[in-house]
Formats: structure tokens, sequence, C-alpha cells
């Protein structure tokens, strides 16, 4: 798009300012100041539009109703996150100790899950757990309980939903931590007289801690914007502080104070990712390195300065209480370390797989209703989703809209991601945490940010305004991965090609694009599968004639819980590993960059 | 044996060893190693091929060989990294296949230095001891004499990210002797570093094997580290040790011609035996050029390769008996010595290197002179 | 991006085409109209829409949405309305009304629809709204279940040693809050304001005994099949389609509420005639019974009642046997401001309630 606009100046004139590589990281500014911080903004000065400024937040923080939600929030995230990472631990030390096609196919049924649509994920959850599930099924079967347990709509099924939904995501981090450790140094500590629990608990765990830390946080942080899965897997008892957004979105007075609930949840996730910042530098959020960035070595300085008091008091804490208590779990045989790792890994193997593998059955089923072992097998479902209008047209909607969205994210984070990487701008950071800081809004904060701003610009049930909107979450991806590529590619080879007389041009074309090919083919499949997987957004900003894939799932699912549903999640999972399977050779060189 | 205690007297005056000369030793020097016929595969590939190897209590040993030629193997082997398929593996008597790596009191460097990134260097020196449970007061002086020794005191609060490459190998040295451990295995540990550096710190490796007399195995795929440092060198080639004997005797009658070319450079010469005289054979060039060389027992056959050793090649203006006319199709100035490359007549090419010495100037390409050499500076390989 | 002009050429046409598709599918005659999904929406599709289309070719499109107030408001607001047509609480005709309604212009519906109307109380025509659907709110239970003696009040519904059994109840205010007085023994003349506390109280009795606080219309009658529970508060026109359909459930009206769905055009609606062709339509007597026959939830005219198989309008909320049963439910109580901010008694009632489900 920069090109676009210098285009009309002179050749000359166009190589000058094309020198500069700032230049590029404009597009994608703009875009984001227009549709990420204009908004929310404007979302602030809404929820102060009371009486006084402070009126609709007093009453957030007046009416039980909602500080105790946003108490069972935080309550609910932090349990969720914990539970992550005891989990996640495990799994993470698994894929990294196991070798080829054992470790191939656990990092495969991990890693899967993430890309599947949270709402599909969660459906799977209500199918397994439903009154006539797999799990009372089988508790049935084995004669333990006479009727069904009620196992939905209660705290642990919400917990056990977000975990596991979540889970992805820790293992993710972790095991990025993990693989990075130099394998020698668990032999150096074995060499030094180290027992196995001790090189766990001196060197690995230590090590690991910032992955632990950072897959923590996103978790964290992920949690308290939570939506789908608790309003879908919850109790009233559950009501997370998004739930609240979204009901006072349907009340007609709520105008200001439903922003500021919408401002509280905001600032929360600031406030906890500015912390977390702080301590182990914004790095976690896209879970990156450190840029070449001047500016930002004082500040690293400073973080490994103030770490070091903080880690002899963790070291006194982990001597005097941790321990002792490994100690303990020391007497065990030996063995039994590697086979709770085993046991643990495999559990949440089963927990991320086994539910998306029951949808994928029941989605052949004959019956009209949600029972486990199917009673009869049919394609009926399938006939039914292809010969539905409604189906077809939303199916046709998402595809548009992605394949849009998946257009703008790309053209302009894979021109910011240059911008960033290849200038020599001040405020690097700054700017990487403008362009990856959607990650961490809460969708429902943002939808509802969004949705004042849709309807002044008519955008509202647009393709070209979800598009945009899903590209505000699809830029984020794409930075991150093309950013990675591009900082992997060896600057000597196109300084080496430019010596050899190649032009700018030439140099992008015959060195730095195919280098970066792979990162980019991935940015676009994932931006793609944001969009197309996008739901909260979507449901502030679709209209009549606009309804996405994952908007009929969620007015379905709400209705009335057929099989249809279960057909849509099996394509989406065979349209996922497709993808992944097409773009794997692709995925290795991008994940390894 | 008798040389290396000899110099070990002579090294204890030096000034660096002051501080060591402090250190207590534990009376108890090295261990001694037995391995017999340990076998390793991986898969279809055999890593360790029945290799057995007798180290002598508080010797210095240098396993050498190619990558993949089982050098690394044996020393995972000896640290319980790995369990051998076969064979058995004794310590001071002891076998120690079933002990585990933390339980056999070895100390370790590692090739990436493995230092714990997480503690400062003197949390790391003091790593072991607090594994061993060794209480506090011991460990603090144990580690500040160690790292004096190691020329580290003024970095023990650092981390080390903090540190140079070779101050962090110290650093893991340090870690790696603080408990006067019976054996000490070292993985490459210099291949990281750059010359000089490396150079310094065999000094100072050799320097501490004699002061703590720990016996020590080293691995390294560089013949000139294995030649400076050790009592003695075990070649690896695919995954068997073919040969182990004391450094001069690795170089000067290497046992066959992989050993001969892999440990400096050499000439190879094949030739006819004409004659035979106890050990000292007397062969012919394709050429028709005659000359005697040496032999560890003789050789039955009637065909023989040679090694000269580059220096060992003398440069004649004049034919003098035994010598061979040649041809010089490369000469180089190297400093301290001239290299130079020669053709004899029958096609044979030579490499030479001779001292830089006053009135020998640099032959040019395409001179004709005569090479040879004596009985006693051939050797033929068996 | 060294290939500037291809990619800039790429980015416009993507642009574009973006635009293109961005704008509205300015297709002449078209309606837009809020839609409960679900089997009335299929029944209405079938029935309504889709004659409609084939006869005045005008194009029904179709929003699934269980409450437009709030977004007609800030659509209206934005001065970008995208409804023609939808369907509103009673007391939001009131709430709404001079900010975001248009008044609906009666000269112009059918002569059908004129005859129906004609039949109806002059408080179901409204200028701002006219009640299209009658609704009523019940007890309904699994008459496998309770076979032998079946729950008659909402005092029986609180009594769990009498009928041992999972409940389910709406997650709203209103209704549940009437029932729950009437339980506690509040004469149905004087539930009315609302004893809030009182009130509450008497659903914390209850609430270990619901298994789901159901949120929308089929959620009561499935959880009731799948057994989730046995004794549910639901919409009589979703579990009496079950039941004409012979599933074991019964419902009972005794105590039940009834009230009136206005239809309601929003303030800049794009279409208004095509609003008003449609409500003619669907105000059509003969054809607003047939939509009965389907899913009973039927239009609050004697005509369309007179034209419907009895069978079928023993369920209505206006069948004057149920609705003797009945209690006048009360939209004005529940939009009247609450005296709490600037919340009327509903979104009063509703934080007061989740406050104690979430207990």
């Amino acid at each position: 798009m920069t090109q676009a606009s210098l285009a009309p100046a002179a050749r000359a004139g166009l190589a000058q300012r094309l020198k500069n590589p700032a230049l590029l990281l404009v597009p994608a500014v703009l875009f984001l100041a227009l549709f990420y911080l204009m908004p929310l903004i404007d979302l602030f000065r809404v929820s102060m539009s009371g009486p006084t400024w402070s009126t609709h937040f007093e009453r957030v923080f007046s009416v039980p109703l909602y500080w105790e939600s946003l108490l069972r929030t935080m309550q609910i995230a932090f349990t969720v996150a914990c539970l992550c990472a005891l989990l996640g631990y495990p799994t993470a030390l698994l894929i990294h100790r196991t070798r080829g096609i054992v470790q191939v196919l656990i990092a495969t049924a991990v890693i899967l899950p993430y890309f599947i649509a949270i709402l599909i994920r969660t459906y799977a959850w209500m199918v397994l757990l439903g009154r006539n599930g797999p799990i009372n099924k089988l508790l049935q079967t084995l004669g333990l309980i006479d009727t069904p347990l009620a196992l939905l709509f209660n705290r642990g099924s919400v917990l056990l939903g977000m975990t596991a939904v979540l889970l992805p995501l820790m293992v993710l981090s972790i095991y990025a931590s993990v693989a990075r450790l130099d394998q020698g140094l668990t032999r150096a500590a074995l060499a030094s007289g180290a027992g196995p629990l001790a090189v766990f608990w001196r060197v690995l765990l230590p090590l690991t801690l910032p992955g632990i830390g950072a897959g923590f946080l996103l978790v964290f942080v992920a949690g308290l914007g939570f939506f789908i899965t608790p309003t879908l897997l919850g109790g009233p008892g559950d009501q997370m502080f998004a739930m609240h957004i979204t009901q006072q979105a349907d009340s007609i007075t709520g105008e200001g104070f439903l922003q500021a609930l919408a401002v509280v949840l905001l600032v929360i996730t600031l406030v906890v990712v500015g912390l977390a910042g702080r301590i182990m530098g914004f790095q976690f959020i896209w879970g990156g390195g450190k840029l070449g960035d001047a500016p930002a070595k004082p500040a690293a300085d400073k973080t490994a300065r103030s770490r070091a008091p903080r880690r002899g008091l963790a070291m006194v804490l982990a001597d005097m209480l941790g321990w002792p208590l490994l100690r303990l779990l020391g007497r065990l045989p030996a063995g039994w370390g590697r086979a709770t790792v085993w046991i643990m890994g495999a559990c949440v193997i089963v927990t991320v797989i086994v539910p998306i593998f029951v949808v994928m059955v029941i989605s052949f089923s004959k019956a009209s209703y949600l029972t486990f072992p199917p009673p009869d097998w049919s394609l009926r479902w399938y006939e039914k989703f292809f010969s539905d209008s409604n189906w077809m047209t939303a199916f046709w909607n998402s595809l548009g809209i992605a394949s849009l969205s998946a257009v703008i994210s790309v053209s302009l984070g894979a021109t910011a991601a240059m911008g960033i990487v290849r200038s020599n701008i001040r405020h690097k950071s700054a700017l990487m945490l403008l362009l990856v800081s959607p990650m961490i809004v809460p969708p429902v904060v943002l939808g509802l940010s969004l949705y004042a701003l849709f309807l002044k610009l008519g955008l509202v049930g647009t393709y070209l305004g979800l598009a945009a909107a899903h590209a505000i979450g699809g830029i984020p991806i794409v930075v991150v991965i093309v950013a990675a590529s591009l900082q992997a590619v060896d600057q000597r080879l196109e300084q080496g090609a430019a010596v050899h007389g190649a032009s700018p041009l030439t140099v992008f074309r015959t060195v730095t694009l195919p280098a970066i090919a792979p990162g980019l083919a991935a940015a676009v499949f994932f931006a793609f599968l944001h969009s197309f997987d996008e739901l909260v957004l979507s449901l502030f900003l679709s209209s009549p004639r606009m309804k996405t894939l994952p908007l009929m799932l969620w007015a379905d699912i709400n209705y009335q819980l057929n099989p249809v549903l279960a057909v849509v999640s099996t394509l989406e999972v065979l349209l996922v590993v497709g993808g992944i399977i097409l773009a794997r050779p692709v995925l290795a060189r991008g994940r390894a960059a | 044996m008798a040389q290396t205690l000899a110099r070990r007297e002579l090294r204890l005056e030096s000034p660096d060893m002051q501080a060591a000369r402090a250190i207590p030793s534990q009376g108890a020097i090295g261990a001694g190693i037995t391995i017999r016929n340990v076998v390793k595969n991986y898969g279809a590939f055999v890593a360790a091929d029945r290799i057995s190897l007798d180290i002598e209590p508080g010797e210095f040993i240098t396993l050498l060989g190619p990558s993949g030629s089982g050098k690394t193997t044996l020393l995972n082997l000896l640290a319980g990294f790995q369990a051998p398929d076969a064979g058995e593996i004794l310590v001071d008597g002891a076998p120690i296949q079933n002990v585990p790596t933390h339980r056999r009191g070895f100390g370790m460097v590692f090739q990436s230095y493995a230092l714990f990134p997480n503690m400062t260097v003197a949390q790391n020196v003091a790593f072991p001891m607090r594994m061993a449970k060794m209480d506090r007061a011991t460990s603090d002086r144990r580690v500040a004499e160690t790292l004096e020794m190691m020329r580290l005191s003024d970095h023990a609060g650092k981390l080390p990210s903090q540190m140079s490459g070779g101050q962090q190998q110290r650093v893991a040295i340090a870690r790696a002797i603080v408990m006067r451990p019976r054996v000490v295995l070292m993985d490459e540990p210099l291949s990281a570093l750059d010359r000089r550096l490396r150079e310094s710190i065999q000094i100072e490796i050799r320097e501490l094997h004699q002061t703590i007399g720990s016996t020590i195995l080293f691995v390294t795929h560089d013949q000139s580290e294995a030649l400076t440092m050790s009592d003695r060198i075990a070649v690896m080639d695919a995954g068997h040790i073919v040969q182990i004997a004391r450094p001069a005797e690795i170089y000067r009658r290497p046992q066959s011609r992989f050993v001969a070319s892999f440990v400096g450079e050499s000439n190879l010469i094949d030739a006819q035996v004409v004659g035979r005289d106890g050990r000292v054979l007397t062969l012919r060039t394709p050429g028709g050029q005659v000359f005697e060389a040496q032999s560890r027992h003789g050789v039955q056959d009637d065909r023989a390769t040679v090694l000269v050793r580059p220096e060992r090649i003398a440069l004649h203006d004049a034919p003098v008996p035994g010598s061979m006319p040649a041809t010089v199709t490369s000469a180089l100035f190297l400093g301290e010595v001239l290299r130079i490359e020669v053709v004899l007549d029958d096609g044979q090419t030579l490499l030479i290197r001779c001292p830089d010495i006053a009135g020998r100037d640099l032959p040019a390409v395409g001179a004709r002179l005569n090479v040879g050499w004596g009985a006693a500076d051939s050797w033929v390989l068996s | 991006m060294l290939r500037p002009n291809n990619k800039a050429t790429g980015m416009v046409s993507a642009l574009a085409l973006a635009t293109l598709l961005a704008a509205p599918a300015l297709a002449e005659g078209e309606v837009v109209m809020q839609d409960p999904g679900g089997a009335y929406g299929d029944a209405l599709r079938e029935v309504m829409y889709d004659p409609f289309e084939k006869e005045t070719g005008i194009d029904v499109v179709t929003v699934q949405e269980a409450r437009s107030g709030p977004r007609i408001k800030a659509q209206v607001d934005a001065g970008k309305t995208e409804w023609d047509l939808t369907f509103i609480f009673d007391q939001e005709t009131k709430l709404l009304g001079d900010c975001c309604l248009a008044d609906i212009d009666y000269s112009k519906l059918s002569d059908e629809a004129q005859k129906t109307l004609a039949t109806m109380p002059d408080n179901l025509k409204r200028p701002k709204g006219v009640a299209l659907q009658v609704i009523g709110v019940g007890m309904v239970y699994n008459t496998d279940v309770y076979s032998d003696q079946q729950p008659q009040s909402w005092a029986d519904f609180w009594d769990v040693e009498k009928f041992p059994g999972k409940r389910c109840m709406p997650a709203w205010p209103r209704f549940v809050m009437e029932a729950a007085l009437m339980a506690d023994g509040v004469p149905k003349e004087q539930i009315y304001p609302i004893d809030m506390d009182r009130a509450l109280k008497k659903i914390a009795e209850i609430k270990p005994h619901v298994s789901k606080w159901w949120t929308t219309s089929a959620q009561a009658p499935q959880l009731l099949l799948d057994g989730e529970a046995d004794l549910c508060m639901s919409y009589t026109g979703s579990s009496s389609i079950l039941a004409l359909e012979g599933a074991p459930l019964e419902v009972e009206w005794n105590q039940g509420f009834v009230y009136y769905d206005f239809f309601s055009i929003p303030k800049g609606a794009p279409n208004y005639d095509n609003a008003l062709k449609l409500l003619s339509w669907r105000l059509d007597a003969p054809r607003a019974a047939e939509l009965t026959s389907v899913y009973p939830v039927a239009l609050p005219s004697p005509l369309v009642y007179e034209a419907a198989d009895p069978e079928i309008s023993k369920y209505w909320a206006n069948n004057p046997e149920n609705l003797a049963k009945a209690i006048e439910w009360s939209p004005d109580y529940w939009g009247a401001a609450s005296g709490h901010g600037t919340t009327t008694n509903e979104e009063y009632g509703q934080e007061q309630l989740n406050a104690l489900l979430a207990q």
C-alpha cells in the first residue's frame, strides 16, 4: 500500500524513499489506528459519559453481581492457568523427549486442536459431557452409576473446557523454552551428581520458568476475556465478566455502563500484561526473541539486574519448601517420575483430542439427537448440511470473508514486519507491541468498541467490514510469523546479492522472498484460519445478510444441539488437517525460524 | 609414567600452581578404568564394537578420531548417559553399569560448556558440592580455592552469559574438578574456542591434571591437541580402538594407514619389498629407487606401505647415496618452515617440511633436486 | 514488496472487489425481518415467507436474534437502520417508541389485515407496534414422571417433596419472580409491584433443584425430552408443538402468563413499504391460522382463533379456557424505572437474579 501511494512519484524519488523501510509500517499502523485504537479510545469516552465520569464505574464496583463476577473471572482464569501449567509441562517434556513417529503423533495431538475453532472444541465438550454423551454412557455400561450424571453447566465443566481449550497454548509456550534448552545442561547436572529430581528442580524448572511464565500469562489473559466456553459450559454460578458485557449489550439503558464494563475488563487485562511485560519483557506476547533495537537494551539490562535479588529469594523459598517436598517424592521407587510424565501427558492428549474424535464420529450418526455411540450410521446430516441453503451461504460467506481478511492481514502485516525488522527506527519495541497487542485485548471488548464505529461507517454486516475486523487479530499473527522468518534470513546473503549487482528489487525477489516464502505461506494460512473461526467479533458486527459459519454454529448450539453441528465441526477439522498437511514443510521452517 | 611424574615435580614450581598446591589432595588420586568388550549399537549403526581399554589410575588418556568413530559414545557410556548393549565397565575394579550417572562421582566438561545460565559462576561451581550435601563452610572454601586455581575469583558473582567463551569453559572445568573426582570426562572441551585460547587452556588442563591427579578421559578430533596433552592416545575408527600408545609412538610408529594419515601430515609410499634384515626392510619404489625402512615385526607380504613424515625428508642439491631425483611442484614459505611439494620421476608426490635455515632459498617451481631419508626416518605400516 | 506496481494493482482490485461486495444487495424489493429461529423460524419460512416471496417478488431476509430492542436503538442512534420489521416486548413499544420506532401506517395495510385488526382490542394495535403473537409461559412437565399426580400451581412447582424431580426455569426475572411470589402465597392480584427481595428469597429455595436456567425458548422442551429436567417453566408454544407430536409432555395453564409480542418498524427502516406488505401478509387470518398448525403461536385475533383447528388451538395462549386460568402479566411494571440508576425494573431484577444465581 505504501508502494501504491508512492508509485506516482518520480523513479529516483521512489527508489530513494524505498530505502527507508520504516515507511512500510505506515499502512498497518494507520489501519490499526483507525480500526483498533480509535474505537477503544471511544469506548473510554462513552464509559465516562455518565453524570460524572465515574458514575458507571462506581456501579461496576458497587453492585455485587459485577465485582463478584470480576473476582470470579480472575479466579477462574487463574485456576485454568494453573491447571494448564500443571498439565502442560509434562506434555511439553513428553514431546521433547520422545522421538520419531511418537513425537510427531503427540505433537500433532496437542497442536492440531490449537487451530480448531474454540466454539467447535467447546461444542465437543458439550457432546462429551452431555447426558447421553460417551462419558455417562461409559459409566452406565460399567455399572458405576444408574442415572446419568449432570456433568455439564457447573464450575467443573467450565474449568475443564477452558483448560482443554487453552492447553495447546501453554504446551507450545513451554515446549519452546524446553526445546531451546541445551541438552548438555541436563547431562552436566547429572554428571555433577544431581539425581533426576534435582536435575528437574535445580536446572530444568528454573530454566523453563520463563516459558511457563509466558504460557501462564497468555492463558490467564485469554481466560480473563473468555466468553464462548463459559457461556456454553457454565451454569448461572459461573458467569464470567465478558458474559456480562454481552448481556448488557442486550439492555436498552445500558449505554455507558456497558462500555464501563468493557473498559474495566480491558484495563485489568492491560495491567496484568503490563506488569508481566515489565518483569519478563513484552516478548512473551509474541513468544519471540528481542528485536535488534538499541533503546530496548537498557530495559533488558534493568530486568536482569532487578531479577537478581528475586532469584535469591526464589531460591531460598525453593530450598525451604519445594525441595524437601520433592525429596519425599524421591523416596518413591525410581521410574515413578517417568511414569508420572507419561500418565499426565497421556491424560492431556486424551483430553485434547478425544472430544474432537467423538464429534467426528457423531457426525455420521443416524439419530437426530446427540447420543454416543450412535445407534446407527448415515450421511444424512452431511446431506442436510450441503443441501441447506443457509448453511451453504454461511459457508461461502466465511470463505469469502476469511480470504479477504487474509489478504488484508498479510499485505499489512508482512509490510509491517519488513518495516520492523529492516528499519532502524527508534521505539521498535513499542511499535511491535502495538502491532501484536490485539492478541491480548478481549474479543468482547474489541467487538463492542467496533460496533459503534462500524455503524457510523456502514460496515456492519459487510464483507469488507468483517474482514477488516478479523484482520485486526490477523495482523499480529502475520507480523509475528513474517518477522521471525525475516530475522532468520541472513542479511549477508542480501548484501552479497547487492554487491554482485542486484537492484533492491531483484534482491528482494531472488533472495529475501524465497527465504521468507514459507513463513509468508504459513501467515496466509493462519490469518485465513483466524478469520474463518472468528465468532465473538462477528456476533457484534454481523447483520441479517451476513451470517458466517461460526455464527450459524453459535445460533444452533444455543437453540438446539443437532448433529449438523458435528458435521460442520468435522469439516473444519478436515480443513485444518488438510491445511497443516499442505503447509507442513512450510510450517516446519516457519516454526524453526 | 616415570617421565610424567618427573615433569609433574618440575611443573609444581610454576607460579600458577602456587594456589593449586594449597589444595589438599584427597589422597585418593585417579581411579583405574577397565573397559571390557563394550558394544553399543544405534539401530544398524555400530558405535562401539567390542571395545576394550585399560586406563591407569591418574592417567590422561585421549580418545582421538573423526566424528562418528565412537569416541563420544564411549565417553557417554562411561558417564552413564547411555548403557552398553554388552560388555562391562569397571572403575577401580567395580562394575558401574548399574550405577546411575549422578552416583558415579565423575566430573565432566562439555563442548558447549553446559553452564547453568540461571546460576552465577560460584553457584555453578558449587553445584556438585551442593548435590553431595557438603557442608556450607567446606563447600565455600573449596569453591573459592578452585576458582582461584582457575583464575576466576574475580568473576564469582557473574552469570555465565556475561563471560567470554574461554572464561566459561574455565568455569566448566572448575565445576568438573571441584569435588576432586576420581575421573574427569572431557568431551571436546576446547573445540568451540579460538586457536590461541585453545592452546593456553590445553596447558592449563595439563597442569591441572598433574595437580589434582584425577584420571582424565579426554575426547577430541584434533590430533595436535591429543599429541600435546595426553599420556596415551587411543585412536578410534568405526567403533574400534585402532591403536593405543604414547603420543610419540602414535606419531612415529602408527599402526595403520588410517592412524598415519589421521595423526599429522604423512607421505605414504607403496613399494615392493626386496630385502629383509630383521626389522629393517629394503624396498623398491615403482620408479626403481631403493630405500630402507623400519618396521615393527617385519612384513610377510612383498608389498608394503611406507610412512615418511614430511620433516624427515632431507633436500640435497646434488645426488647422495640413497637419494632420489625430484621436481619441485610447489614451494611455500610458512615462517619457521618451508613447505615444498615435489614429484618423483615415477610420479609419486612427496610433501616436505624443512626448517628455514640460513643459506637455504625457497626452490623455484620446476627446479630439480634430490630428496632422501634414512631407514630410521621411514616406517612400514602393517 | 519490491514489485510495487503489481502488488498495488492487486491491492486495489482486492479493495474494489471488497467494496462491491460490501455494498448492500440493492435488489428491488426485500424486507429484513427479525426471526426467532428454531422450529418457529422454520415454520415462518415455510408458511409465511416463501409464499410471500413467490407472490410479491419481495425477498424476505431473516436475521436470527432473540432480542432486538438494544440493536434497534444502536442502529437508529447511529442512523443506520438495517431492520424493517422486528418483534419487541410490550414495554419496549413505549421505551423505544419515541426514539427509535416508526409509526405504523395502518391505512396502508391490506383489506384482509384490516379485517383481522378490526377484531383486536385497541391496546394491541398501537401507533408504534401491533401485537402479532400471543405468547404463553406456563408449567410444562413430563407426563411419564408425573403420571399419578400432576403439578397444578407454582406452589406445587416449588414443592419438591410432593413432586420430586429436576426443574428448569428461564434465567430471567420476568415470570420467575411472579411465580415465586405465587408459590410463596401472594394472591395473584397483589403480585405487582413485585417485592423483589421476597421473590428472590423464594427463588433461592428452588435454586438447588433447578438443573438449568434456560435462555432460549427451544431449551426447556429439549431439557424435558433429554431427561435433564422433569418440570419446567417454559414457553407454551415450543412445548405444545412437541406435545402435539406425541412427546410425553403436558402444559399446565393454571397461573401461567400471557403476553404479546409486538411487531414494530424501526425508524429509518430501509424498506418501510415492504415491511407493511409483510405485516399485512401475516395479519391475514386464514394464513395466520395455518401457521399455528405448524407452530402453535397464535395471532391474538378471534378471527384467527375461529379459523384454527380446535385440537391445536387448545394449546393457544388466547384460548379463553387457558386465558381464564392465566395471570395477566404486566409489561408496564417491568418496563418502569426501578429507581436504581437508569435501570428499568427488568434490568434491575435481572441483576438481582443473576447475583442470586451466581452464588
